[in-house]
């Protein structure tokens, strides 16, 4: 099962298997990407795809099996991303720059220039649309200058001209940064015109091409 | 900086942010102020609370009638607010995808939420403090404070006393902020973590009537809000220790749970994976809860009462003795330091039981009383009914023949609260 392997990786997931209790949802799944690498991570509903990008992040502990992230820092946008919502879209990114030990704070204006939301950064979360809260959740990503990103469904709620504008970001954080990424999405067409090749989950084990 | 300082940056940013928190702070600062006014303009003596009679007397009083309402109630309240849904808050905004992905780990996102919850507590108690002294001295003013064995306390150690009375109750504070921690990580419900705390105080308050007044009451954590009596009597206790290592241990045992639960979870979204999610887990955790219900239920009972007759009759004496002292310089007339206005008292239950707290008790004070026929003084022996708690503090009642009324005109024509109409005293039964 194990993909053959570039020179340097960036990630590489070995042997990992993750059960909830008589379901076996990964079955020794092994990854790799390189650097700079954009991957698409493809599979039907509930093949495990959103627990493999957890276990990556460290939220889900794997019952057998490793996770190496050369590339660091690691940022991941997990389903729709969700924020305080009684705080702006700047104090939102400002208290995730103290997660990361300040870092990233002097980062906040250039990360919310690029998603589009520079104009509506003093306003409340809790008035976004899923739209902006998924550039934001970008924005959140873009602050901590990561070279590995995981992002699952990123473009699932936005409109034509958002998912344009996210393909483009994430293309340009690829090309331009060398960021590796790996993306879930259903969107095999978005897909298509953003990554370097694709690995599908089903039945708990993992295939590329 | 370490990461725990960054989080508790973070932290204290979200909770000054919240409407809640707020609203809180702006309650503590104007309520010890308001009770305090409004106890002065409506001319109100909350004389059947402890000190509750000298609250026109002494600016120290009113502050610390209320530091008892906010120990018994508002501060177990304020620490589940803030304790209870520091961490159920990051499940409701579905928020630990966020925090738990940057470059904190997990035993520092612990520690700083519950240094953060404990830091916005202890202020909230400072800001209460300040307002109940502040508005104590101007509303009331600066006078010498009657203490809990019937010593009249002058105004530079009232006010530190006051002061130490109030930061007393800081350990028990942050024991129950540890226990909101501890619901709002198994529970993962903002409700429920705050009301698992409540639920704990609700109980220990009914304790508190029920078994003897033995070690075992002192160990409910609620006792430790009691300590602050001890530095109010005479002779006066030191720091009570025995409060604080029982918050300390309850704090530790709370967050130790907390942990275990917290550095074992799995954030797997929708899927019930958690260690305590799910039917099971709540089983577990009801369980747990109301063992350890069980187990303060047991300490109630544990050991012999310590409240006896002799234990009463030397409490009451001494106490009544610096009233009836008090009483007399009010009323203008000189007695010498030293002297003894009563002989001996006796004390007993109407009921069948012969020790431990209630409010049947009787104790017999012979009082010294001028006769106007002869120069040698009468004893005439006074009956006061007398009303005891588990922790210690009583109240006693003597006839209105005898005490007279609640209030009287000293030498210069101003209404003064009678020291003897209703005795409040403390003593540590243990």
């Amino acid at each position: 099962m194990s993909q053959a392997g570039p020179a340097t990786a960036a990630l590489k997931v070995s042997g990992l298997v993750k059960r909830y209790g008589a379901n076996t949802v990964l079955d020794g799944v092994d990854l790799e990407l390189s650097v700079g690498e954009v991957r698409g991570l493809i599979g039907p509903n509930g093949a495990g795809k959103t627990t493999l990008l957890r276990i990556i992040l460290g939220l889900v502990m794997p019952d057998a099996g490793t996770v190496t992230a050369s590339a660091q820092p690691v940022a991941g946008i997990i389903e729709q991303p969700a924020f305080y919502p009684y705080l702006s879209a700047r104090a939102n990114l400002e208290v995730l720059a103290e997660y990361d030990r300040g870092t990233g704070s002097d980062r906040i204006d250039e990360a919310l220039e690029t998603v589009g939301l520079a104009e509506r950064d003093t306003d409340r979360v809790g008035g976004f649309s899923s739209g902006m809260r998924q550039r934001l959740g970008i924005a959140a990503a873009l602050i901590r200058q990561p070279q590995l990103l995981l992002l699952d469904e990123p473009t699932s709620a936005l409109d034509p001209e958002g998912v344009a504008e996210t393909v483009a970001l994430v293309r340009g954080l690829a090309r331009e940064r060398g960021v590796t990424t790996l993306i879930s999405s259903h969107q095999l067409d978005m897909l298509g015109d953003l990554v370097d090749g694709f690995s599908r989950l089903q039945g708990g084990r993992l295939s590329h091409d | 900086m370490t990461d725990v300082a960054y989080v508790l940056r973070a932290e204290l940013r979200k909770l000054t942010s919240q409407s809640l928190t707020r609203v809180l702070a702006i309650l503590v600062l104007i309520g010890p102020a308001l009770f305090t006014a409004m106890v002065r303009i409506a001319n109100a003596t909350p004389g059947d609370t402890l000190l509750g009679a000298w609250v026109h007397s002494s600016g120290f009083a009113p502050p610390l009638v209320f530091l008892a309402f906010a120990a018994s109630f508002g501060f177990p309240v304020v620490a589940a607010l803030l304790g209870g849904d520091i961490f159920s808050a990051e499940d409701r905004h579905n928020t630990w995808k966020n925090v738990l992905t940057r470059a904190v780990d997990r035993r520092a996102v612990f520690i700083g939420k519950f240094l953060a919850a404990s830091v916005y507590a202890v202020v909230l108690l400072a800001l209460g403090a300040a307002s109940a002294i502040a508005s104590g001295v101007l509303i009331v003013g600066s006078q010498p404070l009657v203490g809990l064995s019937g010593q009249l306390i002058g105004t530079a150690p009232a006010f530190g006393l006051t002061l130490a009375a109030w930061l007393l109750n800081i350990p028990p504070l942050l024991a129950f902020v540890a226990l909101g921690v501890f619901f709002s990580v198994a529970t993962r419900n903002g409700i429920a973590g705050v009301l698992g705390p409540i639920a704990l105080a609700l109980l220990m308050q009914l304790l508190q009537r029920i078994g003897n007044a033995g070690i075992g009451h002192q160990l409910l954590l609620l006792a430790s809000f009691d300590s602050w009596h001890g530095i109010f009597t005479t002779p006066a206790e030191g720091l009570p220790l025995l409060a604080i290592l029982v918050s300390l241990v309850w704090t530790a045992v709370a967050l130790g749970a907390a942990w275990w639960l917290f550095s074992r979870r799995e954030f797997s979204g929708g899927t019930v994976s958690g260690r305590m999610a799910g039917w099971g887990g709540s089983i577990v955790l009801v369980g747990a809860v109301l063992g350890v219900a069980a187990v303060m239920v047991a300490l109630c009972f544990l050991g012999s009462d310590p409240i006896t007759p002799q234990r009463l009759e030397a409490e009451l004496k001494p106490t009544f003795n610096n009233l009836t002292i008090y009483q007399q310089e009010l009323l203008g007339r000189h007695i010498v330091p030293g002297t003894k206005l009563n002989d001996t008292s006796v004390c007993a239950r109407r009921g069948n039981a012969l020790d431990g707290a209630g409010d049947d008790w009787v104790c017999t004070v012979d009082v010294l009383t001028p006769q106007a026929d002869t120069p040698n003084p009468n004893f005439e022996p006074v009956d006061y009914d007398v009303s005891i708690k588990v922790n210690g503090c009583y109240s006693a009642d003597g006839p209105p023949s005898f005490v007279g009324n609640e209030t009287f005109n000293d030498p210069k024509g101003k209404t003064v609260y009678n020291p003897l109409f209703e005795i409040y005293g403390c003593f540590n039964p243990l």
